[in-house]
């Protein structure tokens, strides 16, 4: 599988990882209901895991692990101050990928 | 998608949240819960506020112009599109040896061979060898010649460095082109810390409860306090990392000077060999001697290290002494290629490689490579440039609301106020209107104009100036603030539309040849201008809903009052 495709998918499943975490929140303004925590949260760990796992097939383990970490605050930084500026949340989902795909495009 | 929420209703009113409870510190104090907890809170907050504001220009320009050093390669070949000739760029022609192009670059001035000669390859940074030889009793350019070659055709493309954009934006970062910058800057990041660690003691109370928590629809003051907080704890290690490693780059000087005098009595050359960055001193012998063919040589290199050469340097050029010096990066993690050749024993002596690897520069290294983002590739330096963006966007919020919460207190020393307001948010946002404005200039004035390089410096120094000078006479920030906004977006479409007029052809030639780097700062800044002419946009909006809710509620009242 080639670099760019799993460098997506790590990237689309952490930023999903951390959506998810958001929804759970009271502060939320994503989904209709607020998420279970505990769920969105193993989801988020297992999310995460699965995407160092990717990377590391592209990364030397130091990379791979910054490169997580580093996705991950943007990611949550973006989610949490863009949310509430969607009026349609659907927006909010494709400008997220977007930037993922980007991101994954980069190299 | 019938999960997801059409509207944006309020949060507050699902979770009955006082959003006034982050300024009521005292209350805890009248709750019983800990006075002492309380006043080092209040304490962290005010020393957060007034550190912030007094060193938030300085950090802002550091942060902002790191951002963009993140793209030093890419800014600096889109700078050098000018000197790009889209012909050669594609023909199949043997290009001249690196040896014969050095030489025959010597023959042009009065070397002084007994200097390092530096010798940079093309590669991310740049299409040309750029060659600096030291100059025999000339203090015209520092005593050296710099040189820009194409490596395809050995012509000389120019004498010096007409496109300093992307070192001038580096230059801002490490050291605000300031004398003594550097531990000017190293302070800075000191403060940082502090800065870091104050907010911590702030937010740790409510660090879980609150992560999520952005009142975009509660007033000015609460957005920019929610803003300031979210970035501030979601980039935290991020942050962090860059107050550590910057703190260690530019205040090195707290452990070298004592380290230099105590424990090596001012032996230098000891001292920088025992931190695996040896000094070498060569003297030329006098007696001439041919210099190797360097392309098998650079080869021979990259194959034994597996490591990729990016620059040379000859000592004793043209001398039987002479020590050709290869430098680069291997593979792995900010491993760095340090080897040097001796010309009169064709070899790697171990005398002259032994001690470029110690347990110091395998610490430092790594962390110079994290801290320039030279890892992973163009992807992770984008993700670190949003969060360096995300970190000025949290300097803003900062001055917003130390403006705000200070609004009344001040509102009797109007000037006071102008000038907090200019030397804080003026400045911050200048600098982002400056560096679109310097973009502009480094575009549009020609390539041979005498001083380019000190005119897209002043340029970005007088937008600077101004727009602080406009920062102190406004009276509304927000207007103040989506106005520099629309202005950043208009400069920078400018410059995408110049691009696609006068260098469109040649960013696509270069694309389809596989040199992506110009035609991506292209691209970037016209989504750049589509970020800032929306981001413009969206404060002036929210200016208007909040003049149209306080003007609802203020005629609701007339009409119900009897």
């Amino acid at each position: 599988m080639g670099a760019f495709l799993l460098k997506l998918m790590a990237l689309q499943a952490l930023f999903v990882g951390c959506l998810v975490t958001y929804g759970s929140s009271q502060r939320q303004y994503f989904f209709v209901r607020t998420l279970p925590a505990k769920l969105a949260w193993i989801f988020f760990i297992l999310a995460t895991t699965g995407a160092l796992l990717l990377l590391l097939t592209v990364y030397d383990p130091i990379t791979a692990g910054v490169y997580v970490l580093a996705a991950i605050m943007v990611d949550w930084t973006f989610v949490i101050l863009a949310s509430p500026h969607f009026s349609m949340q659907q927006g909010l989902l494709a400008c997220g990928g977007l930037l993922m795909t980007l991101t994954a495009y980069l190299g | 998608m019938g999960l997801l929420r059409p509207g944006i209703p309020s949060a507050i009113a699902m979770g009955g949240f006082d959003p006034r409870d982050h300024f009521r510190i005292e209350r805890l104090g009248v709750l019983g819960i800990d006075v002492v907890k309380a006043k080092t809170i209040k304490n962290a907050v005010e020393a957060h506020g007034w550190v912030g504001v007094i060193l938030s220009v300085p950090l802002f320009i550091v942060f902002w112009a790191g951002a963009l050093t993140l793209f030093f390669p890419e800014v600096s070949l889109w700078s050098n599109l000018p000197l790009r000739s889209v012909e050669a760029s594609v023909q199949d022609s043997p290009p001249p040896s690196l040896s014969s192009l050095v030489e025959a670059q010597l023959r042009t001035v009065d070397a002084d061979t007994k200097k390092p000669i530096f010798l940079s390859l093309p590669g991310a940074h740049s299409p040309f060898v750029e060659l600096s030889v030291p100059i025999v009793e000339d203090l015209e350019e520092e005593g050296r010649a710099e040189f820009l070659v194409d490596p395809q055709t050995g012509e000389t493309i120019s004498r010096g460095h007409p496109f300093e954009l992307a070192s001038f934006l580096y230059a801002l970062h490490y050291n605000l082109k300031l004398p003594q910058g550097a531990y000017i800057v190293g302070l800075i990041t000191l403060f940082f810390l502090v800065l870091l660690m104050t907010g911590l003691v702030i937010q740790l109370k409510n660090l879980l409860n609150h992560f999520f928590l952005y009142r975009h629809d509660k007033g000015q003051r609460m957005r920019a306090y929610d803003i300031h907080t979210v970035a501030g704890v979601v980039t935290g290690p991020f942050a962090l990392m860059y107050a550590l490693t910057g703190l260690m780059f530019n205040l090195n000087v707290l452990f070298y000077f004592p380290a230099l005098k105590v424990v090596y009595e001012d032996d230098q050359v000891a001292l920088m060999k025992d931190a695996g960055f040896p000094r070498l001193q060569v003297e030329p012998a006098g007696v001439a001697a041919e210099m190797p063919a360097l392309e098998p040589l650079i080869a021979r290199v990259e194959a034994v290290h597996e490591a990729e050469v990016s620059a040379l340097s000859f000592m004793a050029f043209g001398d039987e002494n002479a020590v050709i010096r290869f430098s680069g990066m291997k593979d792995g993690f900010g491993k760095r290629l340090d080897v040097r050749y001796e010309v009169a024993s064709q070899s790697f002596p171990e005398a002259l490689n032994a001690g470029s690897e110690t347990a110091f520069s395998g610490i430092v290294m790594p962390l110079f490579m994290a801290h320039m983002g030279q890892f992973g590739g163009p992807g992770v330096r984008f993700l670190l440039f949003l969060l360096a963006w995300g970190v000025c966007g949290l300097i803003l919020a900062g001055n917003v609301l130390w403006l705000v919460k200070r609004e009344k207190q001040l509102s009797s020393y109007p000037w006071s106020h102008g000038l907090v307001r200019g030397l804080t948010l003026g400045a911050c946002t200048g600098t982002i209107v400056a560096t679109a404005a310097a973009f502009v200039f480094e575009r549009s004035l020609p390539a041979s104009l005498e001083g380019r390089v000190w005119m897209v410096q002043f340029i970005f120094g007088l937008v600077l100036l101004a727009s602080t000078l406009t920062g102190f006479a406004v009276t509304s920030v927000r207007r103040f603030l989506a106005w520099s906004a629309i202005s950043t977006a208009g400069l920078l479409a400018w410059v995408f539309l110049w691009d696609l007029y006068v260098y469109g052809r040649s960013i696509v030639v270069l694309w389809q040849a596989g040199e992506t780097a110009s035609g991506a700062v292209t691209l970037g800044l016209l989504v750049s201008a589509a970020f800032f002419a929306w981001l413009g946009s969206r404060i002036l909006a929210l200016g208007a809903d909040q003049a149209r809710t306080k003007a609802g509620f203020s005629t609701g009242a007339t009409q119900t009052s009897p």
